[in-house]
């Protein structure tokens, strides 16, 4: 059962929402009639089929879309890119090239208008949570794959955002980096719970990470399945050997499968 | 598959009629090349005639003529890249002074065709009352610029006297009748009548009497006349006496004219009208036809000398070459 | 040091071969001087004072004439950039501008300016003009789309996102268009003087060459010319590599 010490994060609450975005041959729906609930400080993650909408429903919370209907709502009211309530990390880094990991990490608060010796102290110090202090003065091309998505993901946490929306942000990485890396966001979450919606295609990485894994249908997406997961935390990234992961993970697994069959079965019946 | 058949049929043989029409002169016809000022106009109607009516070919020539600005025509001649040129009398002066080996052979213009224009009543009668005025002219240099400075000398004055503006596409009249300038220099065979026909009327202002300069003439590389002087002598008597008919009949010299300058057909009055005044400048009955006038040329020499055009390092002996028209 | 080392081989190839040019060919002087005939020529030149008093008048149209029209150009070239309705409404006449030979304008535009100096700082400009605001045209467009969704993440509007994004990718490029831009500004204060200036290094080559027969100091001229377009293209790597952060 999640725990609620140390939680300090926001509610998220999606409504029957439908989004749709103009293309060459006609508008595309991107959603349609998806809700989703996320309890403050709990951490969600959503896995689907590819073109499913995932990364468009992490837009949603983030502020950056408005939904053609239905309603989205962080702690309570709709949510608008830059006022703080919400981190977003990407699937790339998407750093700066001419600012240093400092000034990047640092960049968030500098927009919020926080004055230089703050907003310099206070990404000094995520940066460490990260890991990252040997290369804060270093330009991003002088990282590696790994260092730069963490200090992209530093940025994201440097402003302490009550919810954090992470787009991936391991699937670029190597096997044995991105478990490390899974066990690490395990851990900065535990130290202070904030909400968490994470995209991903990995299973493993799903039950690993979250309290409830949302399964979504292919396009237009919606929930056809929430999968508690009521392992013990901390949880190890690898979680072979232990019998209740391995249940969890079929469950997951047959989830996606039947979603992905009702994406098949028109093609095998010859329907465009 | 037929018409690019004709097509390419008209390509090859085109080459050959173009090369036809260039074909070499029949053997008796020396062909030199002549270099003529800035574009083709109605004032080199004696070399319009001579080719014409056949002065040249009688003398053994076929004179082919080429459009050049002036500082190209004396270093293509010096060059020997053309056999003959006009130039004015004293950019020759300073050009031979500058090491570029050309003489002139022959006058064309017994009188210095360039004056100081202005509207009737402002013009002064002497060069003293120059003194505040602004003059337009199209640049520091050139028969204009040198005849405006020795008429400014003449009264003891310089262009710190006057103020000078340059006009450099030439077009000083505009600027005359704009009032943007009291006085320009112009040539007495062109801008009195352009403006003239703008119902303006002019008053000249003339160094003929004050510090008198040679006119315009045929210029040859120091090569050629040593080479070559019948050459030489055979082109100038011929065009001597092709402007000495035209002088007699201007009839003949604008419809030679007519038959080589475009622009004439647009305007032929005013063509006309320019061929007379010009007329009236070659006309002289001091030296006669061609001849050049060394007395004229000496105080000349003197006054570019004292203006410091020319440092003298070059004497005047080596610019002109008077045996070539004399006689 | 090494490219000090490289620059001076190639100048000293450049002067011999000038100089086996006018031997090989007889050149005489009024046509193609040879090098110690036009360095002589500027020595004298220099000691006399004509050569700064030209080359001052110039140095002012170029450094003035280049400042207006870059600035313009980077201006317009955001404007160009950002918005596609501004470029379809202007490009035309931009465009159309710099196809009509500036040598046939130039005249016209020396009148409309009042004749002076205003007017030589208006032509230089007009032809440093498209360059660079084509290249910042470019260079603003090139902005990486990702880094934009970043920056409009973080709540940064379009002016904040223009200043922090699409002004630095685009130096680069901007850079590229002032280094051509600041040749053309010499190029331009030439033809400038030639519509109508009473002094200038532009004056000097006609002066030179119309007036005086002075090939050499024709050639000096043009040389002269030839080390402030140099210098000025000095300058403008010099400020990239400072401002440039790659």
């Amino acid at each position: 059962m999640t725990s609620t010490q140390n939680a300090s994060g926001l509610d998220i609450g999606i409504d029957a929402v439908d989004v749709r975005f103009a293309a060459a041959g006609g508008p595309i729906e991107a959603l349609a009639g998806l809700g989703l609930e996320a309890a403050a400080g709990s951490f969600t993650v959503v896995i689907g089929p590819n073109g499913c909408g995932k990364s468009t429903l992490l837009r949603l919370v983030a502020g950056l879309l408005e939904p053609a209907g239905g309603s989205v709502r962080v702690g309570g009211s709709p949510p608008r890119a830059g006022d703080g309530r919400v981190g977003l990390a990407f699937q790339q880094p998407r750093l700066i090239p001419w600012r240093s990991v400092l000034d990047n990490v640092a960049l968030p608060m500098e927009l919020a208008g926080v004055p230089p010796d703050e907003r310099v102290q206070r990404a000094r110090l995520t940066i460490e949570r990260v890991g990252l202090a040997g290369v804060m003065h270093l330009r991003p091309r002088e990282l590696s794959g790994g260092m730069a998505q963490r200090a992209g993901l530093a940025r994201a946490l440097a402003i302490e955002p009550p919810v954090l929306l992470l787009d991936e942000p391991f699937s670029a990485l190597d096997a044995m980096t991105r478990e490390t890396f899974d066990a690490e966001l395990q851990r900065l979450w535990m130290e202070r719970r904030r909400t968490v919606l994470l995209v991903t295609h990995s299973v493993t990485e799903a039950v690993v990470l979250a309290d409830r894994v949302v399964v979504m249908s292919p396009r237009p997406g919606r929930v056809v399945r929430v999968v508690d997961v009521d392992l013990a935390r901390p949880r190890p990234a690898d979680l072979t050997g232990n019998p209740r992961a391995a249940e969890l993970v079929a469950e997951v697994r047959d989830a996606l499968a039947s979603a992905r069959a009702v994406e098949l079965r028109p093609w095998a019946e010859g329907v465009a | 598959m037929r018409p690019f058949r004709l097509l390419a049929v008209l390509l090859m043989v085109l080459p050959l009629v173009i090369a036809c029409e260039r074909m070499p002169t029949p053997p008796e016809l020396r062909q030199v090349t002549l270099l003529l000022g800035f574009r083709p106009d109605v004032q080199f109607a004696p070399f319009y005639v001579a080719q014409q009516e056949g002065h040249y070919a009688a003398a053994g020539l076929e004179v082919v003529i080429e459009h050049k600005q002036a500082p190209d025509v004396q270093r293509l001649v010096a060059d020997g890249q053309a056999e003959f040129g006009v130039a004015d009398a004293t950019d020759v002066m300073i050009a031979r002074t500058a090491g570029i080996p050309i003489t002139y052979v022959s006058t064309l213009y017994q009188a210095f065709p360039v004056a100081l224009i202005g509207p009737a009543g402002v013009v002064p009668d002497d060069p003293a009352g120059l003194a505040g005025m602004s003059i337009g002219t199209p640049g520091r240099f050139g028969s204009s610029w040198h005849a405006l400075l020795a008429l400014l000398a003449a009264a003891g004055l310089t262009e710190d006297d006057v103020t000078i503006r340059e006009y450099q596409q030439f077009n000083q009249v505009d600027g005359l009748a704009n009032g943007d300038v009291d006085l320009i220099t112009g040539f007495r065979n062109n801008e009195p009548l352009r403006l003239e026909a703008r119902g303006i009327e002019v008053e000249l202002l003339t160094v003929d009497d004050i510090a008198p300069l040679p006119g315009p003439g045929v210029i040859v590389g120091d090569e050629l006349l040593a080479d070559d002087p019948d050459l030489v002598r055979a082109f100038v008597e011929a065009t001597a006496a092709a402007q000495a008919e035209v002088i007699a009949d201007p009839d003949i010299g604008f419809a030679a004219a007519e038959a080589t300058v475009p622009t004439i057909s647009e305007d032929p009055d005013v063509a006309r009208a320019v061929l007379e005044a010009t007329i009236e400048l070659w006309r002289g009955e001091e030296f006669g036809s061609g001849r050049i006038p060394e007395d004229l040329w000496r105080t000349a020499y003197e006054t570019m000398r004292r203006l410091g055009f020319i440092d003298g390092s070059v004497p005047l002996d080596e610019m002109i070459a008077p045996e070539v028209s004399g006689g | 040091m090494k490219r000090v080392g490289a620059s001076l081989v190639s100048l000293a190839v450049f002067v011999i071969a000038w100089k086996l040019v006018t031997v090989v060919g007889s050149m005489p002087e009024y046509i193609l001087p040879a090098p110690e005939v036009v360095a002589e020529r500027g020595v004298r030149a220099i000691g006399s004072g004509v050569l700064w008093e030209h080359a001052g008048v110039t140095l002012v149209e170029i450094v003035l004439g280049f400042a207006a029209g870059a600035s313009l150009a980077v201006m317009t070239g955001i404007a160009l950039g950002k918005s596609v309705l501004v470029e379809r409404v202007l490009s035309p006449y931009i465009v159309a501008a710099q196809a009509v030979p500036i040598l046939a304008l130039a005249p016209l535009l020396d009148i409309w300016f009042g004749g002076g100096l205003l007017a030589r700082v208006a032509i230089c400009a007009l032809i440093v003009f498209f360059p660079i605001a084509i290249a910042t045209m470019v260079g603003i467009r090139s902005a990486d789309p990702l880094l934009d969704e970043m920056l409009r993440s973080l709540g940064a509007g379009p002016a904040k996102r223009t200043r922090l994004l699409e002004i630095p990718s685009a130096l680069p490029v901007i850079f590229g268009g002032l280094r051509v831009g600041v040749t053309l500004a010499v190029i331009g204060a030439v033809v400038a003087e030639w519509a109508g200036a009473g002094s200038g290094l532009g004056v000097l080559i006609n002066i030179a060459n119309q007036g005086l027969f002075d090939t050499p100091l024709m050639f000096v001229a043009l040389a002269a010319l030839a080390i402030i377009g140099l210098a000025f293209h000095g300058l403008v790597v010099l400020a990239e590599r400072r401002l440039v952060i790659r």
